[in-house]
């Protein structure tokens, strides 16, 4: 299980590679606003991804700055991204029916 | 719209981050600054919040440690100075050593969780916190410090300096076989470069006779 913010980093990339602030702007939407991620936070989630193989560092479009880094999921973040997916669809099955039983 | 002065702010708060990630990163996060600043959806409150954010959430577990053990301090010496005023008598000895041993296991942990310099940053800020000592004693006993400033300035150096060797001596305890390893290190390198450099200087190393053995 991933956390929050390396979830919706994740689901940022998924069928895109992005360079840093396109994610973190991507982030804050997906995430509705909940998760706002500083520069600081974001590179070393980044780290964390980057160490456990879940994104790799790509090359970027050919007029794009050249200081900038891309990132894209490889297989396992797929795969992990898939999971967690799955995980939160299974909750919400679960949990859904109970909740709204609950408030009627 | 460029804004030198936030960059160069902005310069200083990444400068503060772990140099191997700062050589990594530190070019990117200006960048990211750079973007944040020319995003016209982005307010600039919003920008320096989630800065500030930031630098917190990156400090946040040696900072979080230092200030816990600097409530500590002040706790005992707050109990010291509460206990005299309601007329007992308590040893200052002992609230001493409590202190003491708190700017200790202050640079122990703060090392043990990440390096020696880490350490001393937990013992600086639990120091900083503790200082609050100082309005809290002319609060409860009525002692005016800055009524001698020299009194004051010496007493706070003297402090400044007990709690930095205390604190230094706690990290050096936690990260004492890394110290070893690299003093080891560095001796042999100095000796190797050294031999290196006198072939025909005397050496503890039996002579080859190149027979084999």
């Amino acid at each position: 299980m991933v956390t929050p913010p390396l979830f919706y980093i994740l689901l940022s990339l998924r069928g895109h590679e992005r360079h840093g602030y396109e994610i973190l702007k991507e982030v804050q939407s997906g995430s509705l606003g909940k998760i706002r991620l500083g520069p600081a936070t974001l590179y070393t989630s980044l780290k964390k991804l980057l160490d456990t193989r879940l994104i790799q560092e790509v090359v970027g479009p050919k007029d794009g700055d050249p200081r900038r880094r891309y990132y894209r999921l490889t297989s396992s973040g797929r795969t992990q991204l898939a999971q967690e997916l799955d995980r939160m669809e299974r909750a919400l099955a679960v949990g859904r029916p109970r909740a709204v039983r609950a408030t009627s | 719209m460029k804004s030198p002065w936030e960059e160069r702010l902005y310069a200083v708060v990444v400068a503060l981050h772990p140099r191997s990630f700062r050589t990594e990163y530190g070019e990117e996060m200006m960048l990211m600054l750079n973007d944040m600043l020319k995003d016209p959806q982005t307010p600039r409150w919003r920008i320096w919040v989630a800065l500030v954010d930031d630098i917190g959430n990156m400090m946040s577990g040696g900072v979080r440690l230092g200030a816990m053990y600097g409530l500590l301090i002040l706790a005992v010496f707050v109990v010291f100075r509460a206990t005299e005023r309601v007329g007992a008598n308590p040893r200052p000895e002992v609230a001493l050593f409590l202190i003491a041993g708190i700017y200790v296991v202050a640079g122990f942990t703060g090392a043990r969780r990440s390096g020696f310099a880490r350490g001393i940053g937990v013992g600086i800020i639990a120091g900083a916190i503790s200082s609050l000592a100082f309005p809290a004693d002319s609060f409860l006993s009525g002692h005016q410090w800055m009524d001698s400033e020299r009194m004051f300035v010496g007493i706070l150096l003297v402090s400044i300096a007990d709690g930095l060797l205390l604190v230094v001596f706690g990290a050096t305890v936690a990260t004492f076989g890394d110290i070893q390893r690299r003093v080891r290190r560095s001796a042999v390198a100095f000796g190797s470069a050294w031999i290196a450099a006198n072939p025909s200087a005397p050496t503890l190393l039996p002579p080859n006779t190149g027979d084999g053995r």
